[in-house]
């Protein structure tokens, strides 16, 4: 096992890579939780692959996050979260952009749980009759998050700014897209990218690391896989598509959100698609490449936003006492193999002085640059925050499997926040906070009158 | 866990935690919480945490505390039965990983006291320039709650409930009343709450007790504070005989319905409280329960589907997302499994899955800094102090026809639709 330790954090990562392919990564605590997360690289922006060089395989939007809620069901009719719930265990499932995840956290009957955990992991069962019955949960789910204000803001955000980037694609799919998916679809989508060597296993907790390790090993039947994956991503221009989008939606007050464009992330295509670079997860993971450069990347930007609009800025002063804003914005930077954006957000009666607001402040500090006490003082945050990250044993593992997916090796972060200077801050503001990157989404305000009556 | 009377009514409490990277701790001033008050609580707490007599604007106040580490202070508000907890929370990483050896801890607790115990006053009152511009805020909290419907019908079924008094209070106060809150009314109130209140300052992380105590005992606005009497009650107040249940509704502009249900029981036993946890996990708290197996799973009928059982109100809430045209067979699934278990018909199985449930998120709690924290205060609110096997041999002790009792002790209060 190789043991990567971090003096400035505190912590030792064992990493393990096994005959399979499958990279293990274990982080023990001085708890009795344990948390385990087993993740593949596969998510919502991969709807189209080629597998074991036959043709190319083009799958219904929202069929990662219908696999996520369909592995539980078991051949003998039961369903694995039952039965890890009747273990008094805590268990759930994601699915992002561009990973599926599958975790649980005990403090008794792990090995049971990890029983149930790896064999329902490892063996799909795919029915006409148990995909039929998920439909309607889903459908449910979907129209659920129709009634957030805040993701359709984002989702409408990523249309703005994404003609054909898979970014624009509705996690779950929609209610339509949802029909399309059947039994043979999902096999074909398992057999593809649920294969050791696409995935990471990260445990953390009260544990002996080679106890553990040999607990996963005996568990283990998949096999790697033979057989070549190539991605495919619709080519797209840099240009945004809109510059402004709305929608009315029965909020009491309107939601702005002002994305940018990170070309960092771009590359120009001839084709209407192209392969990825990226296949398999692990064929990249132990590369290194470039991991330091997006951790740095991603710190500058948290810094940026933190400098400009946190709750230090002159901005937030000025528009918190004009009754402009009621909190500073939420600055967030989304990216992965294929794209990556900035989204400020907040919720203002006054879109259109905010957004020139923005606008203004950005121009302000491209021209003249940072304060070397507004640095400083903003890395010291920066380090916290990465302190802070190791704190507890499930946010540990969820942040590490994002991090991973994304090619930034555990404690990418550390390393990073130790390389960042002014000069290089300013580079990346002057790189991606640009007008011609940008777009704006609204969700303004439809004042329908509330209607109260009983209805018995 | 430690308890140090610093006053009377007031306390610490220590909770050593050494495996954690950062330092946590929260002030709690908890009063009775009533429609007159409620507004002015919510405005009270914003506007405290705009500026001190030391740190005379937020400006100020955020760059000390990004200075110190990113220290980070929030305020929060709880409902504790028919009081409120104004909660002022702290975080900070532990002083081992500061840079250069600075004391994070001591002077991320001075900035605390301040906020809580030394806000800003000019001629003997509260700024009026903060209440003013809080007020704005406020006005826009209110009206945002609207905006996540999930939470807008839960607390809607609630006031129907309890109607406007304690429990069924909003915590962020009212739109009609705060235009017409004065800077000589806030400023009496704040002094009222100061000297009345039960205060309570929680501490989780690695330094020793002692140092802890040090730091709060020589705090020049903890040595101002004057003793007080501990006058709230925490007990059940349960609303005896439901005579009939209400069904209301309300139209939003909303895709999914949002459905709420209260049930109340007069129950009034002594283990009421545990039997309650151990009904309230069989019926929908867990994805074995009855309404997650029935509703949810089998068939298609909601996606999220739980209940919740309020301890201190003796009351179960059942929240539900539903296709607005399934509302009659939705209504007739939920009203299957209150009467499954009602009519004895759970099984051995159910009852230990939800026992197991329960110890296992005991043993969970303390695991996790800030929900032990909670935990102790919570126990010290009640009065009833329990280790947590203690906690777990009392909720393994529950019988079937304990649940079987409590189940049929339950009246829908009121039945809430969210629709289009």
């Amino acid at each position: 096992m190789e043991l990567i330790e971090n003096n400035i954090i505190g912590e030792k990562i064992y990493k393990e890579i096994l005959d399979n392919g499958l990279t293990v990564y274990l982080i023990p605590k001085e708890t009795k939780k344990k948390y385990v997360v087993w993740s593949t690289k596969f998510g919502s922006v991969d709807n189209k692959f080629y597998y074991d060089n036959g043709e190319m395989t083009v799958v219904p939007d929202g069929i990662a996050h219908y696999c996520e809620h369909k592995l539980f069901e078991q051949r003998d009719g039961t369903n694995s979260l039952d039965a890890l719930t009747s273990l008094g265990v805590d268990a759930n499932a994601y699915t992002s952009n561009d990973h599926t995840a599958y975790l649980f956290e005990c403090t008794e009957n792990f090995d049971e749980a990890l029983d149930e955990f790896m064999d329902y992991v490892q063996n799909p069962f795919f029915t006409d009759e148990n995909i039929e019955k998920e439909r309607g949960i889903i459908s449910q789910e979907i129209m659920m998050y129709d009634d957030y204000p805040e993701w359709k803001l984002y989702m409408n955000l990523m249309k703005a700014m994404y003609k054909n980037n898979e970014i624009n694609i509705d996690t779950a799919g929609t209610v339509e897209t949802i029909q399309d998916i059947d039994k043979e679809k999902l096999y074909q989508i398992y057999n593809a990218f649920y294969v050791p060597q696409n995935m990471i296993m990260i445990c953390v907790g009260g544990f002996e690391v080679e106890d553990m390790l040999f607990k996963i090993k005996s568990r283990i039947t998949m096999k790697k896989s033979e057989k070549t994956l190539k991605r495919v991503y619709n080519s797209d221009s840099f240009d945004v598509v809109k510059k402004y989008v709305e929608e009315n939606k029965e909020i009491s007050i309107p939601l702005v959100a002002i994305g940018f464009k990170d070309k960092f992330f771009y590359k120009e295509h001839n084709e209407k698609t192209y392969l990825s670079e990226n296949s398999y997860l692990g064929d990249n993971l132990n590369l290194g490449k470039n991991d330091i450069e997006l951790a740095k990347r991603d710190i500058a930007v948290d810094m940026i936003g933190d400098i400009i609009f946190g709750p230090c800025s002159d901005f937030y002063k000025r528009m918190y006492e004009s009754g402009m804003i009621t909190t500073d914005p939420s600055v967030q930077y989304e990216f992965s193999d294929n794209y990556g954006h900035v989204a400020i957000q907040i919720q203002t009666n006054h879109i259109e002085e905010f957004v020139q607001e923005v606008k203004n402040e950005l121009s302000h500090f491209i021209e003249n640059g940072f304060r070397e006490e507004d640095f400083d003082r903003t890395l010291r945050c920066e380090y916290s925050d990465i302190i802070r990250s190791f704190n507890e044993v499930s946010a540990i593992g969820n942040m590490l499997v994002s991090q991973i997916c994304k090619g930034i090796e555990p404690f990418g972060y550390i390393d990073a926040v130790k390389a960042i200077d002014k000069v290089y801050l300013e580079q990346v503001l002057k790189e991606i906070f640009v007008e011609k990157n940008m777009a704006v989404s609204v969700i303004k305000v439809e004042n329908k009158n509330d209607l109260k009556y009983n209805i018995s | 866990m430690e308890i140090v009377e610093l006053k009377d009514g007031i306390k610490l409490h220590y909770i050593k935690k050494e495996n954690f990277k950062t330092d946590c701790a929260f002030i709690t001033l908890t009063t009775p919480l009533n429609r007159e008050n409620s507004t002015k609580n919510a405005l009270l707490a914003y506007m405290m945490m705009r500026g001190t007599n030391k740190y005379t604007d937020q400006y100020i106040l955020n760059k000390v505390l990004e200075n110190a580490y990113g220290s980070n202070i929030s305020v929060s508000f709880d409902k504790v039965g028919d009081n409120v907890s104004l909660r002022f929370n702290l975080e900070t990483i532990a002083n081992e990983y500061a840079l250069n050896g600075e004391n994070i801890l001591k002077e991320a607790m001075g900035i605390l006291f301040e906020i809580v115990f030394n806000p800003l006053m000019i001629n003997g009152a509260l700024s009026k320039d903060f209440i003013d511009i809080e007020k704005k805020h406020l006005l826009k909290i209110i009206r945002a709650e609207k905006d996540n419907k999930d939470s807008y019908a839960y607390k809607r079924c609630m006031k129907e409930t309890f109607g406007e008094n304690g429990f069924g209070v909003n915590l962020y106060g009212y739109e009609e009343d705060v235009e017409g809150l004065t800077v000589e009314a806030l400023t009496e109130h704040y002094e009222h709450i100061i000297k009345n209140a039960r205060i309570d300052i929680v501490f989780s992380g690695r330094r020793p007790l002692d140092e802890i105590k040090e730091i709060v005992l020589n705090d020049n606005n903890i040595k101002k504070l004057v003793e007080r009497k501990d006058t709230l009650e925490f007990s059940t107040n349960s609303i005896q005989n439901v005579e009939k249940s209400i069904e209301i509704a309300d139209c939003m502009d909303v895709v999914q319905g949002k459905l709420v249900l209260s049930l109340i029981s007069n129950f009034d036993k002594d283990n009421q409280k545990i039997v309650g946890q151990v009904y309230n996990m069989i019926l929908g708290g867990s994805a074995n329960s009855l309404l997650f197996q029935n509703v949810r799973e089998k068939n298609g009928m909601s996606y999220s589907i739980s209940s919740i059982f309020v301890k201190l109100k003796n009351t179960v809430f059942i929240r539900c997302g539903i296709e607005i045209d399934n509302y009659i067979e939705a209504m007739r699934l939920i009203y299957n499994q209150l009467d499954y278990i009602k009519d004895g018909k759970i099984g051995d199985k159910e009852i230990d899955d939800a026992k197991v449930a329960l110890c296992a998120a005991l043993d969970g709690i303390k695991e996790e800094q800030v929900s032990e924290m909670f935990y102790y205060l919570g126990q010290d609110f009640s009065g009833e102090k329990m280790s947590v096997d203690e906690y777990k041999e009392k909720i393994n002790s529950v019988s079937k026809e304990n649940i079987i009792e409590f189940a049929n002790s339950l009246k829908v209060k009121v039945i809430y639709l969210l629709r289009n």
